[in-house]
């Protein structure tokens, strides 16, 4: 994941260097942003989240210990900014259990994009700890070590909480008739 | 009833993470087990739904802002460009509290206009909102805000160019210290930074605000537009200019 040119711009970056924070943050940014974007369901709030998450990495910059990777500690700064966003979206507006409402056939199921909210509804139906390992699994694409080192948890508590994560999914696409039974 | 160990290998199939004998015990239980196969594939059903999601295009002032919000070690003194905690608030604010602060700003202080240098117009001793007629040899000016206080002077020209609506802003702090300029539009849209001279200390432009703050002489313009779904109301930039907190001068420019 870049470590080595990582650590290569960030030093750039330490000596004040802009091309190369130009450099990290184009690296960064679209993952970072696809990743706030699944997280909160919403893409101004992806946007101010992706803006904050590096303001805050290069705010402490000097707290960075180079030992650990660039992205493990951007990608977590980028979860825990999705989760308090979110968590504050649920304080000034108690989400609806809109699950009830609106119960589309199988036949308005396959209908042209309407599968892809469907699947951003069962993510954001889901536990945040349970999204966020959904979340860096399939859109950024990280392996279990790698999404236990962001999350800073265990591999097996990734392992159980992809699983879990992804049979609540199904067994809710099945019940909203996205997917058979 | 799939045991553990199984379900642990269909989705480390599914998300690469088995090795070549873990792949051969997942083809092995999966022939021996229907309910696994039902498993497996309904997984993989949902696994292939989530890659097909679309990724999402960075919007397009992004990287801009993040990368002008971030100010690095070793960069000069003062010069601090900062997201911060305004323009991090700002789509919040946008979406409900800008209007109601533009009125308030719009509403506070008296003006003073003076022409702006170039402009050709006689406009002291006025007070209020001017419509001075086009420039020759310029982009037609639709309105403007002028200031000269003490040490601190700046014009602000509202002018429509052939490619759309320009603010130009020119400050002037000199010796004044820090001062803050803040333009706020109402049913008006701040696209993106065109141009910049000097070197402000800040310079954020939001969709529906733009914060200059530092000292000495800067010189930038910003792209804007009317929204198109109020086109019956008057767009108006309410702006203020402060130091330490004090407010020093506002104004308001109308887009007819």
């Amino acid at each position: 994941m870049h470590k080595d040119s990582d650590t290569a711009l960030l030093e750039d970056c330490k000596n004040g260097d802009r091309k190369a924070l130009d450099s990290l943050v184009r690296r960064y940014e679209r993952p970072v942003y696809n990743a706030a974007f699944r997280m909160l369901g919403n893409p101004d709030e992806a946007a101010d989240v992706t803006q904050t998450v590096f303001l805050k990495a290069f705010e402490n910059l000097d707290r960075f210990d180079p030992k650990y990777r660039f992205f493990s500690w951007i990608y977590r700064i980028a979860v825990n900014e999705s989760i308090n966003q979110f968590n504050r979206n649920k304080r000034a507006e108690p989400l609806a259990d809109n699950e009830a409402s609106s119960e589309p056939g199988p036949e308005r199921a396959v209908e042209s994009g309407l599968i892809n909210e469907e699947l951003q509804a069962a993510l954001m139906a889901l536990h945040e700890d349970h999204r966020a390992v959904i979340v860096l699994r399939h859109f950024t694409g990280y392996s279990y070590r790698q999404i236990g080192e962001i999350l800073d948890i265990p591999e097996k508590t990734v392992k159980s909480r992809l699983f879990s994560a992804r049979q609540k999914m199904r067994d809710r696409l099945e019940r909203r008739g996205v997917f058979s039974a | 009833m799939i045991d553990e160990r199984t379900i642990e290998l269909i989705h480390g199939g599914l998300d690469g993470e088995l090795d070549s004998d873990g792949a051969a015990e997942l083809e092995w239980r999966l022939e021996r087990s229907e309910e696994a196969r039902r498993y497996h594939d309904r997984m993989a059903e949902l696994s292939d739904a989530m890659e097909g999601l679309s990724l999402q295009e960075l919007p397009d002032s992004l990287h801009r802002d993040i990368v002008q919000g971030i100010e690095l070690p070793g960069a000069r003194p003062g010069a601090r460009r900062s997201a911060g905690s305004f323009f991090g608030r700002l789509p919040v604010l946008a979406r409900y509290g800008l209007p109601a602060a533009a009125a308030v700003l719009i509403a506070v202080g008296m003006y003073e206009f003076r022409p702006a240098p170039g402009d050709g117009q006689e406009y002291s001793n006025m007070s209020g909102t001017v419509m001075p007629a086009p420039r020759e040899g310029g982009p037609p000016l639709m309105d403007s805000h002028s200031f000269e206080l003490d040490s601190l002077s700046g014009a602000i020209r509202l002018v429509e160019r052939d490619d759309g609506l320009t603010l130009e802003v020119s400050l002037d702090a000199g010796a004044q210290g820090a001062v803050l300029l803040e333009m706020v539009g109402e049913y008006v849209r701040f696209d993106k930074l065109e141009s910049l001279q000097g070197d402000p200390g800040l310079v954020e432009v939001a969709e529906r605000a733009i914060r200059v703050q530092g000292v000495g002489h800067q010189r930038f313009e910003v792209r804007l537009y009317r929204d198109a779904a109020d086109h019956n109301m008057d767009s108006v930039i309410g702006l203020s200019i402060s130091s330490d907190g004090k407010l020093l001068n506002s104004g308001e420019l109308v887009i007819d």
